[in-house]
């Protein structure tokens, strides 16, 4: 068992393209390590150069303390499921299966008895016969996943591996990646761009983009205390509200003020944000949880009510631009209604309007 | 879905044009070949009578035809064999990347493309036992002591042929095998290599299988071809020396027209046809299993 730890790597390919710049990280020994970003930032990227199928343009990457760039994929001791699965399609699931094992020498008996173990714990123990494509895309994630498991490698590279499944299917496979997970508890290390995925699975989250590391920290870290803007906005369903203002001190109390919009900060917080009174340049980061219909800090006319059953997503026009509330309860509000407007102030979020960084409060 | 009478009609339109073709420019011939192998026929008067099956038996009595059939064999697995070779190892290379691949893929059409009489020209030249590049080499090189007389010996002159029509016809697996390379998906071979697969292991296991099925089609069609090859087999060596290269449509060409047998030439042609058949059926089956694929 090891962990993998990333340093200054850097990766540009041929056609000038920067696909990772300056990303240094340590993925701990057994971990649930999600790389989260956007299309194109860079995390397919990551987990090929870790892999082997790509080699970095600088850094280094250690499995444990042995330097691996050096190394072919086949001598890392990892395994990765692709997002297309990759199965042999001229092969049987047996056959694909049994590969990793008879490239690794492996006896025939030998091999058989780990891939008829294995079936069984996958439940393709009916399909052990089939090719590829007379498989169900769940069945053929799960050969992917047991092609990954049977040498039992000891990092676990996996690329958006539930992305080709319809939703019900992927929730399930979510809970079962998790359960394999706590059983095997080997390193993995796991790429999406749904953050939902992330959220549920990780131990801890890398959020990427253009690129660069943006925060790593364990699901609730990153939800609480997002560094930036972009995670912010990134992480989080509905998207976190922006709103553009200034700080200022009103009795030894900071206040956040923003057209139409005001929000007293709680006095823990008010201390540490003296020093950062000004009269623009902030930005405020509202989640829609964090908003309720009642009166304290403003007031929006409704634009659409989204009724989820168990709660409306409101989406309102306030003075400060348009806010989205989560409001629990039914029929809470209808279209053209002029709603008041109550921001948790122990959850509001404050940046940086320049540079997007969080403000230290 | 049942389809309505004017559906039909217009399908029955539609397909009159090629099945009158077809009716006119290879059944009628054919049957016509057939008619011609059960009577004594001459090639210049065209006068004969019906023989019933004499024309068969005179085949398989006659050493000539055993010894042709033989060489035809030959002809066809050699080149064959050399063609699948040359085939894959260049549809190998021309898939990787390299500077200058889109001209070399070009390039590679080139005997393909030319005419036999051109090629063969060509070669007999190279081959030439007085003036030809072939000997010089050789003896320059010190492989051989004197010039050999490449197209008038046995069994350089079946070797020559062999190896010219391997060089003639091998284009055509590249292409065929070029194509099919090149719908691999990467990731078989990226998944291959996490799985500990050296290059070779990678070539038997993921690139051989995935180009199993075209190989079986291309294998079958050109032995099918190279089996009923005249021009390049007959413009080498005219099927000499004596009839050491000759080859199953000389032998047609021969009896029919310098010995006017017309009817026994027919009847060779059609045991021909029989053995092609074979491998029609095999190809039929191939290309049914890879419409199932
Ligand atoms: N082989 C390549 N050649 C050139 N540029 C590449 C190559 N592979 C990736 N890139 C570029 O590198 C950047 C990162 O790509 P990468 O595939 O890592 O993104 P990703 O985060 O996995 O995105 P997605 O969620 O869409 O899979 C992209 O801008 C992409 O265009
Ligand atoms: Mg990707």
């Amino acid at each position: 068992m090891v962990s993998v730890r990333y340093q200054h790597l850097h990766k540009a390919f041929g056609d000038g393209s920067v696909a990772l710049q300056d990303f240094s990280l340590e993925v701990a020994d057994g971990e649930f390590l999600t790389f989260l970003g956007p299309s194109g930032c860079g995390k397919t990227t990551t987990l090929r150069m870790t892999a082997g199928l790509e080699t970095p343009t600088s850094g280094e990457i250690f499995f444990g303390e042995r330097p691996v760039v050096d190394l072919p994929p086949g001598r890392r001791n990892i395994a990765m499921v692709f997002q297309s699965y990759a199965l042999y399609p001229h092969m049987t699931v047996q056959q694909n299966l049994e590969y990793p094992l008879r490239k690794q020498g492996v006896a025939r008996d030998e091999r058989a008895r780990r891939a008829t173990a294995l079936a069984a714990t996958l439940q393709l123990d009916a399909l052990l016969h089939r090719r590829p494509k007379h498989l169900s895309g769940g069945q053929q994630q799960r050969v992917a996943l047991g092609r990954a498991l049977i040498r039992e490698p000891e990092v676990f590279l996996l690329d958006e591996p539930l992305s080709n499944l319809d939703a019900e299917l992927r929730t399930q496979m979510r809970a079962e990646l998790i359960q394999l997970h706590r059983r095997i508890g080997r390193t993995m290390i796991y790429v999406t761009h749904d953050q939902v995925e992330a959220m549920t699975m990780s131990t801890r989250i890398a959020v990427m983009s253009k690129g660069e590391l943006q925060q790593v920290g364990t699901p609730l870290e990153i939800y609480r205390e997002p560094r930036n803007r972009f995670v912010a906005a990134f992480v989080g369903s509905p998207a976190m509200n922006f709103v553009e203002g200034g700080i200022e001190l009103r009795d030894g109390r900071a206040v956040f003020r923003a057209a139409g919009l005001e929000v007293a900060l709680p006095d823990a917080r008010s201390a540490r944000l003296a020093g950062l009174a000004r009269a623009s340049g902030v930005l405020a980061g509202i989640r829609p949880e964090h908003l309720s219909l009642e009166p304290g800090s403003g007031e929006g006319r409704v634009l659409v009510v989204e009724a989820m059953g168990h709660e409306d997503i409101v989406t309102a026009e306030t003075p400060a631009g348009r806010i989205v509330v989560r409001s629990a309860g039914t029929a809470t509000a209808a279209a053209g209604d002029l709603v008041p407007l109550r921001v948790d102030p122990e959850k509001l979020h404050l940046f940086d309007a320049a540079s997007g960084e969080r403000l230290a409060c | 879905m049942r389809l309505k009478t004017s559906d039909s009609l217009i399908g029955v339109a539609f397909i009159t044009p090629a099945a009158t073709l077809f009716l006119l420019l290879v059944a009628y011939p054919l049957f016509q070949s057939i008619l011609i192998s059960f009577s004594a026929i001459n090639t210049m008067t065209l006068k004969g009578h019906y023989v019933g099956l004499a024309n068969y038996l005179d085949i398989l009595q006659d050493q000539e035809f055993w010894r042709t059939l033989v060489n035809t064999l030959i002809w066809t697995a050699g080149s064959l064999v050399l063609q699948v070779l040359l085939g894959v190892g260049f549809a190998l290379l021309l898939h990787r990347a390299f500077p200058g691949r889109a001209l070399a893929r070009s390039l590679v059409l080139f005997p393909y493309l030319l005419s036999t009489a051109v090629a063969v020209l060509v070669w007999r030249w190279l081959f030439n036992d007085l003036y030809g590049i072939l000997n010089y080499g050789l003896v320059h090189i010190g492989l051989i002591e004197r010039p050999i007389a490449w197209l008038s010996r046995m069994p350089e002159a079946m070797i020559s042929v062999i190896l010219v029509g391997a060089w003639k016809f091998f284009p055509f697996v590249v292409i065929a095998l070029l194509a099919r390379l090149q719908t691999i998906p990467l990731q078989l071979y990226e998944a291959a290599r996490i799985d500990g697969a050296s290059a070779v292991a990678r070539f038997w296991d993921i690139t051989l299988p995935q180009l199993s099925g075209v190989l079986a089609v291309v294998v079958l069609l050109r032995s099918i071809w190279d089996f009923k090859e005249f021009d390049l087999v007959y413009l080498m060596t005219g099927g000499g020396p004596g009839i050491g290269t000759q080859t199953l449509p000389i032998l047609v060409y021969r009896e029919a027209f310098p010995q006017l047998h017309l009817g026994k030439g027919a009847a060779i042609a059609v045991v021909m046809l029989l053995v092609m058949l074979v491998f029609m059926l095999l190809y039929l089956r191939q290309s049914a299993r890879g419409d199932e694929r």
